[in-house]
């Protein structure tokens, strides 16, 4: 969960991003932190967890949900919610903020960057009760709507910023060589953007992760299930197995989006 | 649309009250964790790798689900206010403290070493110098965690915590009658308008507190 | 300057500029107000003047990145005003200041951008690649696998030419390649490209708002006034010894003189012989050539020429230190130095002379301040030769001033200290590189 927005993250004139960047993963020691800690942390409270629960005496309605079964089926539920969320966000904004950054539209970035801003302070939990009350429909489909429009926004936004901060003279570079501008977007401005563009679908599948528990409310079901159960019906361990497999799922996710940003950023920047 | 407006009119005392306290749970969360979070900066910044760790550390919290934070404030501290302010002062820890640090870390290793020449002492340097100097960089954080924790303080509602989540959440349970569009919509208008709110005031602090000199 | 000076008329122009203007959108005037220019096949043309003048703007009209509101456009006498504009750029090669290699290429993929576009076949783009990074100086084994940021800055520089020159364009549009460059590489830089430019001899089209690098650099220079109004287009040392109107006059500044060393290379001039010894030698051998020279001192060089130290008969009593250290080290200019830097170099040193070579390295002569005194006498002559001939203009050169100022330095060449006779007599006529072909 890095910065959602770059820009406003540090004061202007303040070299702030590249520190934080070092302190956050770029030197060597903050990556093997980062990358050898997590799964080994994982792994405990996951075993931590097995323990507590294996050690507990389950009641009857403890034992219907505390099962591989159930706990499968909500674990699927949640991924695919998230899942598709994510495809879908970034079908809409990459494509959506490239357009917005073309010459024709270039007037338009700062706005959209705006809207962009001010509709990441809409609560999770808002779009969560307002699709369901506009569709007058409860489950999957309002809590796909929320989720991307929850984080469409900040990837929107990254690809923009990603695209903008693009040196100008390498652009000019590519034209003056002749490349077509098409070329130069898909050869030269994409792939320069990436790490920033990356850095917001992570962000996005991570809160997506998250916000997918709030999924229970809607009868969408989720690893939030066990939760929301678990609250209702006064039973602390299912909660507790509920919260933790929900926050080792959104860890886990976050260490191999890491990974993957560090494996898909073009080598050479 | 008269509807709404009507609605708004009619609840008007009880939504304000909801902003009220939805405001206060953030203003302190925020206050607690900005002085958490400049307690930690001062104590690793200088130090590279433990401040790698604090901010990993604090990083892990803030990635787990909301949601799964506010369920696991239940069993330690029951339902209601506290376990709502605790979460979320966890949650507004980690763009304060980084950028603190970084705030610490950028002041100008010239104008510290003149400092020390003059005789201040490492607390007095701090106080005097290192802290007003980052405090432009902090307040940016103050103002990225505030504007993020208004949001998820509206969770805190389902731990029977105070604020305009609850009118979420009921509006929910209220599903195909006219007012829960109202009391959905209603709440999500009034928990942005407090976060951009709170993006002008900290626009302005900045300000106003930003020592002149710097820009 | 006389014979060597490239004449007007008979060589092919292979850019021409009919009639250019642009206006943007928005503005009352021209940016760019009916412009005309000759660019002439295989020669360097200069486009200088102070910012505003439209000089980028009219490069980036002559590869259409800029397209121009009026007038046409001749390359290799078609006309390309209106046919596409990416393959057009796909024929010329364009090095900008910021040189803007992609960074997320590696050299080798940077420079086979064009080759690439035109279709060409792997090995054939791997073969040039390799051929250009030979021709630029860098190792292809060491560099064509890095990637840009793992370059210092004039090493950028040289990958971006490298990469214009991929296609083997024709034309070579630069803008103010060598501006953001320290002023010690720069000239390093600016001397290997002329360097390099008597191998290609590319028609180079050449933006810079630096008079002096416009004059050494320059066959031709075209001193642009506002909205590229041509004030005047002529060789560097006609413009130099006769600037057209005041606004030229102003443009080149004080020290004319001074600024027409920098149309002279170290190449043209006589270079001195001076006795050598492998700086293996023993310190006895050292000492018998030292005697049998007339010069106070022997260049020690290394097994493949290379200068590396001065020595004079009292360094050789020190028997104490081994000769590879003593006397003094060898500061080296290269043959395409101008006279500029070598004086520079022999002021910056405090020694009167300095060791000149090749491309490779290798010791060629010595050039001492004495052949650069001499060369600024025979250039003052000539200068005012010409100013006779133009003894109908209403307007006093420049020159004349620099000159009163200079009597002093020319007549007092003995201050300079140099003991060898003067070389002037050699001073070869030709200047700046010009084509005499």
């Amino acid at each position: 969960m890095t910065a959602i927005a770059p820009s406003r993250d540090v004061a202007p004139g303040v070299p702030a991003r590249s520190l934080a960047a070092e302190l956050e993963g770029r030197t060597r020691f903050a990556a093997v932190l980062r990358y050898a800690t997590m799964p080994l942390l994982l792994t405990g409270v996951s075993i931590w967890l097995y323990l507590y629960v294996k050690g507990h005496e389950l009641d009857s309605i403890e034992a219907r949900l505390l099962n591989q079964d159930f706990l499968v089926d909500k674990l699927l539920e949640h991924v695919r919610l998230a899942g598709f969320a994510t495809l879908a966000v970034v079908a809409i904004a990459v494509p959506l903020g490239t357009l917005l950054t073309r010459p024709l539209l270039r007037r338009l970035t700062p706005i959209a960057v705006t809207v962009a801003n001010i509709g990441q302070a809409i609560p999770s939990l808002g779009l969560i009760a307002f699709f369901p009350v506009v569709m007058a429909q409860v489950g999957f489909r309002p809590a796909l709507y929320a989720l991307v429009l929850h984080t469409a926004l900040g990837v929107l936004r990254n690809t923009m910023v990603g695209l903008d901060q693009v040196d100008e003279a390498v652009i000019e570079a590519g034209r003056g060589m002749g490349m077509t501008k098409l070329g130069v977007l898909f050869r030269i401005e994409l792939p320069l953007a990436v790490p920033i563009i990356l850095a917001g679908i992570r962000t996005a599948v991570v809160l997506n992760v998250g916000s997918a528990t709030l999924g229970t409310f809607i009868s969408a079901g989720t690893l939030g299930d066990f939760i929301s159960i678990g609250h209702a019906l006064n039973r602390e361990a299912v909660l507790i197995t509920g919260a933790t497999l929900t926050a080792v799922l959104a860890l886990g996710i976050d260490w191999i989006a890491g990974i993957a940003e560090r494996v898909l950023r073009p080598r050479g920047l | 649309m008269s509807d709404f407006r009507e609605y708004l009119s009619y609840r008007r005392d009880h939504l304000l009250e909801q902003t009220l306290e939805h405001a206060q749970l953030v203003l302190y969360a925020i206050a607690t964790a900005t002085v958490v979070s400049v307690l930690i900066a001062v104590l690793v910044y200088r130090r590279e790798r433990v401040a790698a760790v604090a901010l990993a550390a604090v990083g892990a919290l803030f990635t787990v689900p909301s949601l799964a934070l506010f369920a696991l404030m239940i069993p330690i501290f029951g339902l209601g206010f506290r376990p709502a302010f605790i979460a979320l002062t966890v949650y507004a820890l980690l763009p304060i403290l980084r950028n603190t640090i970084v705030g610490l870390r950028s002041v100008d290793s010239a104008v510290i070493e003149s400092a020390q020449g003059m005789g201040m002492n490492r607390l007095r340097r701090l106080v005097k110098i290192e802290l007003p100097l980052a405090w432009p960089v902090i307040i940016t954080g103050m103002r990225v965690s505030t504007v993020m924790t208004v949001g998820i303080a509206a969770i805190a509602a389902y731990i029977n915590g105070p604020g305009l989540g609850g009118d979420m959440l009921e509006g929910l349970a209220r599903i195909g009658a006219p007012v829960a569009l109202h009391m959905v919509l209603a709440s999500i208008l009034l928990v942005v308008a407090l976060a951009l709110l709170f993006d002008l005031v900290y626009l302005a602090l900045g300000k106003l507190t930003t020592p002149k000199g710097i820009t | 300057m006389t014979a060597g000076a490239t004449s007007n008329g008979d060589s092919r122009a292979l850019i021409r500029l009919e009639n250019l203007s642009k206006r943007f959108p928005g503005q009352k005037q021209n940016a760019i107000d009916n412009l005309s220019l000759d660019i002439p096949e295989g020669e360097i043309v200069i486009l200088v003047g102070p910012s505003g003048s439209g000089k980028t703007t009219t490069l980036r009209m002559i590869n259409r990145l800029i397209e121009p509101t009026s007038g046409r456009i001749f390359l290799e006498g078609e006309d390309v005003t209106s046919v596409n504009g990416d393959k057009l750029r796909r024929r010329m090669g364009y090095v900008i200041q910021q040189i803007g290699l992609f960074p997320h290429m590696t050299i080798e993929t940077n420079i086979a951008t064009v080759p690439r576009m035109l279709g060409w076949d792997t090995k054939r783009i791997r073969t040039r690649v390799r051929e250009l990074l030979d021709l630029v100086g860098m190792d292809p084994e060491v560099y064509a696998k890095r990637y840009p940021k793992e370059l210092s800055g004039g090493q950028r520089q040289r990958v971006g030419v490298a990469r214009a020159l991929a296609a083997d364009p024709p034309v070579l549009l630069m803008d103010e390649p060598f501006s953001a460059i320290d002023p010690i590489t720069r000239a390093r830089l600016q001397n290997e490209f002329l360097q390099l430019q008597t191998k290609i001899r590319k028609t180079i089209v050449f933006v810079t708002h630096d008079i002096d690098e416009a004059i050494k650099m320059g066959d031709r220079i075209a001193i642009l006034d506002e909205s590229s109004h041509v004030a005047q287009y002529d060789t560097p040392s006609t413009i130099l010894a006769a600037p057209a109107n005041a606004f030229v006059e102003d443009f080149i500044g004080a020290g004319a003189s001074l600024k027409r060393l920098n149309l002279t290379h170290v190449a043209d001039v006589h270079l001195l012989d001076w006795p050598t010894m492998p700086v293996s030698a023993e310190r006895d051998s050292v000492r018998a050539a030292l005697l049998r020279s007339d010069k106070g001192s022997v260049l020690l060089v290394d097994d493949a020429r290379r200068p590396q130290r001065w020595v004079n008969a009292m360094d050789l009593e020190h028997g104490s230190i081994p000769l590879a250290e003593s006397g003094l080290e060898a500061p080296v200019m290269q043959r395409t130095a101008t006279l500029y830097d070598a004086l520079n170099e022999m002021l910056n040193s405090l020694q009167g002379a300095t060791a000149v070579v090749d491309e490779n390295g290798a010791f060629c002569g010595v050039i001492d301040i004495e052949t650069v005194a001499a060369a600024i006498r025979k250039m003052r002559e000539e200068a005012r030769l010409v100013y006779r001939g133009e003894g109908g203009s209403p307007r006093e050169p420049a020159l004349a001033g620099a000159e009163r100022g200079g009597d002093g330095d020319v007549r007092g060449g003995s201050d300079f200290g140099g003991a060898a006779p003067g070389g002037g007599d050699d001073f070869g006529a030709a200047a700046a590189g010009g084509g005499d072909a």
